[in-house]
């Protein structure tokens, strides 16, 4: 609408009567379509009626004789008319008797449907039914559908033609406006072009040309009239104007003057407004730098300021901190507290006394500790409020209770432990002690002794003057000095030797600036090991006098008994037969006991000399040392008793005196020959394995007779024979011997045996380290 | 229990009576047709002006022999062809009228004459020629439902079957000797038309 209203005249008329014109003909042109498409329908059903009326007398017979072929026949024809869509008869029944289809996909009309009109219109078709009368009766219904196309063609066409025709009137209406409307826009346009140029060159002397008497004429008049008063008020406003001028000339130097005044006031304002400002941020920014809690109340007990960590210290929400309502922030959040009433009772002493400041500590149940600080607000010397300050002094407190608990439990170890301890200055000043020293020292308690001197305490002055002098190496050197032996004479009268161990003590530098010192009392200990030194000196030479005696007795014992032993076998071979057979008989015992006198003493002499005569250890190879035994000492009896001797792994080699090493493999290899039941081929088996901490341990099994349980341990007693002389020769001495050279090297013997189905001897001896690497070595 | 036993009997009974009801319905059915059929042909033949009855009289068809069609006229009973009524008249056989004497024997052709439509039975097989000579000169219209009835018996409408469909054939030449015309709708729907210059110009 717009754009209308700001259409030039010209073009608002030549607008207006093309649309009127427009809409005209568009009326016009639905009016007559409306109408031929109304005629077009009437004459199509007409049309329709009368080829179903047609159709119907057509096929009166062969629905009567029921020839519904020859009805189809009929029916037929309607492929004439293209528009057709279907036909059909429906006999007197109303069931259907023939049809017709332009399409094989149309549906017939349902016999419901025709009942309803006679004519039917669509969406797009056409649908006629009538009846089939013969003789006044109705013995059918014909049934023609048509679809609209036809109808739509003439309407398309219609509508083209009236488009057309709209078209071709509007450029004439369009020409003829165009011509006439100057009759009505050209005065008015003039007049327009009067108005404008007086408003713009303000030339109020024009005036515009009358053309016609009509309305446009008398605006015209009216028009000049106007711009002649408007002169002459011209003229006058001038005059005006210029005295106006002056007027406003002096005002507006006075209204200069009141602004410069204005803007400097302004300025100041906002300097003090931005002071102001910059000191309210710095007072929030130190309220909410700070760690500590602040809260601010005024004497009407309304909360002026806070910071955050107020609130979060008391955990006060934001809204409740929002009421500024001191008593119920305060309320709140006693809870917290383990002592809520003292709390509230500082709190009212000091509202009850506003000058009075405090300082003193709230405890929470959660186990923070605060400072609370309390100060009055002043503003020039009046009280005006109160500033409350919280500060965390848990992590203060817990250290401080650490220190006070740690100090404690030093204490009572210092004063617990059987030890002696003190501490000294640079000057030999003590600083402090435990109570064993304390008591010592003549001081019932080591505070006592704080500020002594050695001079001052119960030890003998070359005490003193020894213990000073260590302590001064001590710290001169800055060197501890440890297992000091020395003698001290105690406030009990006591002269104790003590063990000291002194260390330096320095300060934070690393600077010595004292000593400390810890001694136990060693009396007791020095008696015990003077006494334990005096008994082995006896000992030792008492075992020296008895390896001596036995060593001599058993040689000088041999000349006699050597000499029983020859004269006796002298004296059978010359006495020969002449004996009396029981002479004879004792004369073999004699020479019997001799014999066996002699092979004791022999193996006592082995027996002494596992003591005495020893040799350093070496390494001994087991292997070879077995080897050599089977081919000499042992090669006989082997022989004799045809012994299987098996050795299913190589032995290790063990450090050892291979002396005694030999002697050891030869008594138990013999022992295993020896205890045998009769007829019993022997067989010995000698393995190893290791038995930890670096020793071996060896095996030599036999198939003997074994050994019962109750006696395993007897046997390695000297001279102890489980069997008479008679069944297993013997000395009792063998394994004696072996028992003394095991636990020389200190090693352990034993055996393992279940009766009567041979036993096990075992030792064990620390194995040779070096024998491999020297191996390796050689293989190298 | 009784009423049990009551059903029971009734349903066995039903049961026998059904296969005879439909025994009889096929042949009941054909008569019906060919009955309703009669009535038909009136409408599509014309009489010459002096055989049709003033409006008030009927139009009447003749049964002559042994009746096929027992109650088939039933349904079509009251029905108007025309704008008149229809009487339905039997004759007994030919052979019979003639055992009669010879007043009451004329009298009874004279009542054959009089009809507009004369239904031969097939029981008068043997005698339909002579019964057409009877009646040849009074535009009666000869329908029978015998093989060969048009050709050697002078009939001018003859049913015959065709796919258990009741059917007719019609003899133009026959029709056209007792001055009888038949509408060329009929005509059309004849299984077979005997006269070849009418069967002629229907096909054109």
């Amino acid at each position: 609408m717009t754009i209308f209203r700001n259409m030039t005249i010209k073009y608002k008329l030549m607008t207006i009567v093309i649309a009127a014109c427009t809409t005209g003909l568009v009326l016009a042109g639905i009016a007559f379509l409306g109408w031929e498409r109304n005629s077009i329908r009437n004459n199509m059903v007409k049309v329709m009626s009368a080829r179903a009326a047609m159709l119907s007398e057509n096929c009166k017979a062969s629905l009567t004789f029921q020839d519904s072929k020859d009805a189809e026949k009929v029916l037929q024809a309607l492929h004439v008319d293209s528009s057709m869509i279907l036909g059909s008869i429906y006999n007197g029944n109303n069931e259907l008797f023939a049809t017709y289809y332009r399409d094989k996909n149309t549906n017939p009309v349902t016999p419901t449907e025709f009942k309803k009109a006679s004519v039917v219109f669509d969406n797009d078709s056409l649908i006629v039914f009538a009846p089939i009368i013969l003789d006044n009766e109705i013995i059918g219904t014909i049934c023609l559908q048509s679809d609209l196309n036809s109808i739509h063609e003439s309407l398309m066409h219609g509508i083209q033609i009236i488009i057309t025709v709209i078209i071709i009137s509007l450029l004439a209406v369009f020409l003829v406006s165009a011509r006439l409307q100057a009759v009505i826009s050209t005065p008015i346009l003039s007049l327009a072009g009067v108005a404008k140029a007086v408003s713009e060159k303000k030339d109020y002397s024009a005036r515009a040309v009358k053309q016609s008497d009509d309305e446009i004429g008398s605006l015209i008049d009216a028009f000049n009239e106007m711009l002649e008063q408007i002169q002459e008020r011209d003229s006058e406003l001038i005059v005006a104007k210029q005295e106006l001028e002056v007027k406003v000339e002096e005002r507006t130097v006075e209204l200069s003057k009141a602004n410069e005044q204005m803007t400097k006031e302004i300025t100041d304002r906002r300097k003090a407004q931005e002071d102001l400002t910059q000191l309210l941020s710095l007072h929030s920014a130190t309220l909410e730098s700070t760690t500590d809690g602040i809260l601010v109340v005024d004497l009407n007990g309304k909360v002026a300021s806070y910071n955050q960590k107020f609130l979060q210290l008391w955990q006060i929400s934001e809204s409740l901190a929002a009421t500024k309502d001191f008593d119920k922030i305060l309320t709140s959040v006693l809870d917290q507290l383990i002592n809520p009433e003292k709390f509230i009772s500082e709190v009212k002493r000091l509202y009850s006394n506003p000058l009075a400041s405090s300082l003193d500590i709230v405890e929470f149940k959660d186990g923070r500790v605060y400072e609370r600080c309390s100060q009055p607000q002043r503003i020039d010397n009046k009280v005006v409020g109160r500033v409350w300050s919280f500060r965390d002094v848990t992590d203060k407190k817990i250290a401080e209770r650490a220190l006070k608990e740690s100090k404690q439990m030093l204490q009572i170890v210092m004063n617990n432990i059987p030890q002696f301890i003190f501490w000294k200055d640079r000057n030999l000043t003590y600083l402090g002690c435990n109570s064993n020293f304390a008591k010592a020292a003549g001081f019932s308690k080591p505070e006592e002794v704080v500020g002594k001197t050695d001079n001052d305490l119960a030890w003998k002055k070359e005490e003193a003057a020894s213990y000073r002098e260590y302590d001064n190496k001590v710290m001169d050197t800055n060197m501890p000095q440890y297992h000091i032996i020395e003698q001290q004479k105690q406030a009990d009268g006591k002269q104790a030797w003590i063990d000291t161990n002194k260390i330096p003590l320095h300060d934070a530098n690393g600077n010595v600036v004292g000593i400390l010192g810890s001694y136990e009392d060693i009396t007791d200990r020095k008696k015990a090991e003077e006494e334990k030194e005096k008994l082995n000196h006896e000992l030792e030479e008492a075992n020296q006098e008895m390896k001596n005696f036995v060593y001599i007795a058993s040689h000088d014992l041999r000349e006699p008994l050597r000499k029983v032993a020859a004269f006796g076998d002298m004296l059978q071979k010359s006495l020969g037969g002449k004996l009396e057979s029981e002479d004879a008989e004792n004369l073999q015992f004699m020479i019997d006991g001799a014999q066996r006198m002699n092979k004791m003493i022999e193996g006592l002499l082995v027996y002494s000399r596992v003591s005495t005569k020893t040799n350093p250890p070496e390494v001994v190879d087991l292997n070879e040392i077995v080897k050599q035994l089977q081919q000499l000492e042992l090669s006989i009896v082997l022989q004799e008793k045809q012994v299987a001797m098996e050795i299913p792994e190589s032995l290790p080699s063990v450090a050892a005196d291979p002396v005694q090493i030999r002697q050891l493999m030869q008594n138990l290899i013999a022992n295993g020959i020896k205890y045998q039941a009769k007829g019993n081929i022997p067989r010995i088996t000698i393995t190893s394995k290791s038995a930890g901490n670096g020793t071996v341990r060896i095996n030599v099994t036999d198939n003997g007779i074994g050994i019962k349980p109750e006696y395993q341990q007897a046997i390695f007693v000297m001279f102890k024979r489980l069997h008479s002389r008679s069944e297993y020769e013997g000395t009792g001495i063998g394994l004696a011997v072996c028992k003394k050279i095991v636990e020389r090297h200190g090693g352990q013997i034993g055996i393992e045996s279940e009766y009567g189905k041979g036993c096990t001897f075992w030792f064990t001896m620390p194995v040779a380290v070096t024998a491999k690497v020297v191996e390796n070595k050689i293989n190298v | 229990m009784k009423i049990r036993v009551y059903i029971f009997i009734f349903v066995i009974l039903t049961m026998l009576a059904v296969p005879q009801a439909y025994g009889d319905s096929a042949s009941t059915r054909e008569y019906q047709v060919k009955a309703a059929f009669l009535y038909n042909f009136i409408m599509f033949v014309d009489w010459p002006a002096e055989k049709m009855p003033a409006a008030s009289e009927p139009i009447i068809i003749g049964i002559i022999g042994k009746d096929p069609f027992e109650n088939a006229f039933e349904p079509v009973k009251d029905k108007q062809v025309n704008g008149r009524k229809v009487v339905v008249k039997r004759f007994k056989g030919l052979e019979e009228i003639k055992k009669s004497d010879k007043a009451g024997m004329d009298k009874e052709f004279e009542e054959i004459r009089k009809c507009h439509l004369l239904f031969i039975c097939s029981s008068e097989k043997a005698v339909a020629k002579e019964i057409a000579d009877l009646v040849k000169n009074n535009n009666v219209l000869i329908v029978g439902d015998m093989p060969g009835f048009l050709e050697s018996s002078g009939g001018i409408i003859n049913f015959v079957l065709e796919e258990e469909k009741v059917r007719f054939e019609i003899s133009q030449t026959n029709a056209e000797q007792s001055k009888l015309q038949i509408r060329s709708q009929l005509l059309r729907l004849a299984k077979r038309v005997i006269g070849e210059k009418s069967s002629q110009e229907l096909k054109n």
